[in-house]
């Protein structure tokens, strides 16, 4: 429903999200599925870094499962 | 990274369809290019470049006139094939184009993902704040070896 800059004009459904350092989004998980408990999912994401230059590369992909 | 846990129910709640509105920008003046790349540098190792230079905080990179409206298309050129988040501070702007395919849906965003040999197109209104100004790679270990620019918005 939003990203780093502000409001969407409508909403984007999604499974997936990919979030780079720096990047934001709010999002609107709905309850609408059986009761129960669903887990919010950080997915690997293969951005090109070197190992050496690894710790401060996280970038987050997100998805709901 | 969390757990979402619910019981019982209610019935559902309609989404709204409309949130806030995002205006479009007008046709800009002035295109730029901004590359992303990164290199060795003699006794310093590796560097992370914009347009071949390393950040100076003596130069000015980029000038823009207040209140232009302007298109800076950003390339991932790294030959090292990493992607680089790109950052501008203070003025929002618009994805236009991702290699060539028109943004989705219009949102406003001042952090964007240039992955490894692909090319973003932003737009942005530089109108309400004069002044320096940076934008950035927003991997800090790549903005702090060089990956940043000064920018310089005056009437
Ligand atoms: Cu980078």
């Amino acid at each position: 429903m939003a990203t780093d800059g502000g409001s969407l004009f409508e909403l984007v459904e999604l499974k997936e999200l990919l979030l780079s350092p720096g990047e934001g989004a709010e999002v609107l998980v709905r309850g609408e599925r059986e009761p129960g408990e669903y887990r919010l999912l950080n997915l690997a994401y293969n951005h090109g870094e070197m190992e050496m230059m690894g710790g401060d590369g996280m970038m987050g992909k997100f998805s709901a499962r | 990274m969390a757990t979402v846990a619910y019981s019982g129910s209610i019935s559902p709640l309609p989404l709204p369809e409309r949130l806030l509105s995002v205006e479009a920008l007008p046709e800009p003046q002035t295109l730029r290019r901004f590359e992303l790349s990164m290199g060795m540098a003699p006794g310093k190792g590796m560097v992370f470049l914009i347009n071949g230079k390393a950040f100076d905080s003596e130069r000015i990179d980029t000038q823009v006139k207040l209140n232009a409206v302007e298109d800076w298309e950003v390339a991932n050129v790294d030959p090292d094939m990493m992607d680089h988040p790109f950052h501008l501070h203070v003025n929002p702007f618009q994805v236009i184009e991702h290699n060539g395919k028109p943004a989705p849906y219009p949102a406003w965003k001042d952090t964007v993902l240039v992955p490894a040999g692909e090319t973003v197109r932003l737009r942005a209104h530089f109108s309400d704040f004069p002044g320096k100004s940076v934008y950035h790679c927003h991997l800090l270990g790549h903005e702090d070896l060089g990956m940043m620019g000064t920018v310089k918005i005056a009437s």
